[in-house]
């Protein structure tokens, strides 16, 4: 099966498209944990919160467009409200005081989309204009699809130029490599962190709203991601975009070929992966310089 | 600084008492229904106690539910396909959780921290995978008719629900005796010493590694001992024994009582079990009044109830102490 070339070159296009909603969500997960090393589980909240926001802009009228353009900064809002009221007492309350935290925000997440939009899955219809399909070199690819592979490109490498070629991205990377120094030498690292926090929401919020129509909207969305985003971000090690691209590929590969090679033991191939990875690189592949050695 | 510790180790074991007198007369003072939970917390307990047991050594597990899950499914194997008589399987499931938590352990305790959660994880979610897919267990449907325990002989009918539920706050007790002599024994001093500081435990010469091991491997033990009877207590496996619902479960009641203070996490299970089941028959959607009061506790009481007690008391012999006396109460123990 996976001798026909053009099954193949498929399959490669959806594994890039499932990498890429992975990294909208991890690389925000990855340098949270890096910066401030909070384990903050409610991030999948937010990419549903994204996608109920959108199916709500779509059922009142709203395009795919607008609700792309709106959703996400209404997502970062609700996280810069959370991280004020809540995340923020627990900071240094350690991980465990973390995660009690974060998985009463997924309870009570799931609980409350539940009492507003009921239980069973919405839809929210892709853009007419990505309807169709392009012919690429003789495979018939979804266009959607297509626009996913390029609109995640598009953010690794704005990232990428942000956190190389700013003034907040050195600020970040001070921060994630020794957080003591970068204060020492007057870095305001609180103010930082509620940046990269609103941006981390913002992308998580942009995951949220295209992977509605691919995927649909429904409560436990959140968990079903953050799983596996919490697999990227350990695999490709903290604190670094290199590593948050790099883990996106390999989960977002060996999910989409688990499927086909294993198709009853899906899951059983990313957990092979973080298994063989994490035997010969505890700290992930390519963590930022700080957690590089094992702790 | 000793007399101080010695202090907070007195106040934990009185609230094991307390907790201990407490679970006796609810046992003994209420209903039919009531039996089961009581039986129910106090199974989860001795899973905290064996999460609480690694803790020890400063490794967290998220995947715990799969050591519980090789406990019962070698005890349901063992007795509904072989026939086998349930003493034995219940000594085959712990001897089965050492075998499995010290192959999985060469793995996982080579990483710590958060790494650590995602190994375990990992490892209870491939378990998870093979226990909805396999043939023999039923896969994800599951399989009944799971025999308890046979007492009779010595006058004990465990299919009467109070005696079940006696027997199980029984075993809860005896797996507390037992970690607070581990946890006070040199081998259990050292477990804290590696949480504290593992490369200077290194730098001493102590081996980190095998210490590790060692925890990761008894509380494997213990874990399977709770899946054991865990699946006595429902008469019933499936892989839902194993999701990762349940290692949340466990971590979540562990936190709420009190994280290495072993007492807390029995604490914690009683809470944890009380309060889904007033809030499921309360409220349709009572996951959101479960989440707010995970968020509460996160808030008001990041190092659980047991914990919060410890500091208060510690708090206010501190302020008798003469002062100048270095170290705080929490740190002498942290």
């Amino acid at each position: 099966m996976l001798l026909d070339p053009y099954f193949f070159a498929e399959q490669v296009l959806n594994s890039l498209q499932f990498s890429m909603l992975l990294f909208l969500l991890a690389i925000g997960l990855s340098v949270v944990f890096g910066l401030m090393d909070y384990l903050n589980l409610a991030h999948g909240t937010i990419y549903m919160f994204a996608a109920y926001v959108a199916f709500t802009i779509t059922q009142l009228g709203g395009s795919f467009w607008a609700a792309l353009a709106l959703a996400p900064f209404v997502a970062a809002a609700v996280g810069l409200l959370l991280y004020f009221l809540l995340l923020k007492r627990v900071e240094r309350s350690g991980h465990l005081a973390q995660v009690l935290l974060t998985v009463g925000i997924i309870y009570m997440g799931t609980d409350l989309m539940r009492i507003a939009y009921g239980d069973l899955p919405k839809g929210v219809a892709q853009p007419d204009m990505l309807n169709g399909a392009v012919n690429l070199f003789g495979i018939l690819y979804p266009s959607y699809r297509l626009f996913l592979i390029g609109l995640g490109l598009v953010v690794m490498i704005a990232l990428y130029f942000a956190l190389e070629r700013t003034r907040l991205g050195a600020l970040v990377r001070a921060g994630v490599d020794d957080r003591a120094t970068a204060e020492t030498l007057g870095i305001d690292i609180g103010k930082v962190f509620a940046l990269v926090f609103a941006i981390g929401t913002y992308l998580a919020g942009v995951g949220g709203v295209v992977a509605a129509p691919i995927f649909g909207v429904y409560p436990g969305m959140d968990v079903t991601i953050i799983i596996l985003v919490l697999i990227v971000v350990v695999v490709g090690g903290l604190g670094s975009l290199k590593g948050a691209i790099l883990g996106s590929l390999l989960i977002g590969f060996a999910d989409t070929f688990g499927k086909i090679l294993l198709p009853q033991f899906a899951m059983m191939m990313i957990y092979l992966v973080m298994a063989l990875v994490l035997t010969f690189r505890p700290t992930g592949l390519l963590p930022a310089r700080r957690f590089s050695t094992s702790g | 600084m000793m007399s101080m510790m010695a202090n907070r180790t007195f106040v934990r074991r009185a609230i094991g008492v307390a907790l201990i007198v407490a679970a006796l007369l609810a046992q003994r003072f209420s209903g039919f229904f009531a039996q089961e939970l009581i039986a129910e917390a106090a199974i989860l307990g001795i899973f905290t106690l064996s999460l609480d047991l690694l803790a020890t050594c400063g490794l967290v597990s998220f995947g715990h539910a799969g050591l519980l899950g090789v406990g019962a499914y070698i005890f349901g194997g063992m007795t509904v396909l072989m026939g086998l008589p349930p003493a034995l399987a219940i000594i085959a499931a712990v001897l089965g959780g050492i075998v499995i938590s010290f192959l999985v352990g060469l793995l996982a305790v080579r990483t710590s921290g958060a790494f650590f959660i995602m190994v375990t994880l990992a490892a209870a979610e491939m378990f998870y995978a093979w226990g909805f897919r396999s043939k023999l267990f039923n896969g994800a449907d599951g399989m009944g008719g799971i025999p308890r325990l046979d007492l009779k002989p010595i006058g004990l009918d465990l299919d009467n629900p109070e005696i079940f539920a006696l027997l199980c706050i029984g075993l809860c007790v005896v797996v507390w005796l037992l970690l607070e002599l581990v946890v006070a024994s040199p081998f259990g001093r050292t477990l804290a010493a590696i949480r504290q500081n593992p490369s200077r435990v290194a730098a001493l010469g102590g081996r980190v590694f095998a210490y590790r091991l060692a925890a990761f491997t008894a509380s494997g033990a213990i874990a399977a001992l709770a899946g054991a009877f865990k699946v006595q207590h429902t008469n019933f496996i499936s892989p839902d024994l194993v999701s990762w619902f349940v290692s949340g479960d466990v971590l979540i009641a562990l936190v709420i009582g009190g994280m290495g203070t072993l007492v807390g996490g029995p604490l914690g299970a009683a809470i944890l079990v009380i309060l889904k089941e007033v809030l499921s028959s309360s409220f349709g959607h009572w996951y959101l009044f479960l989440g707010a009061i995970f968020a509460f506790v996160a808030l008001a009481l990041p190092r659980g109830i047991v914990g919060w007690l410890l500091d208060m008391i510690g708090r206010l012999s501190q302020r008798k102490a003469p002062a100048g006396m270095p170290g705080s109460s929490a740190e002498a123990e942290q």
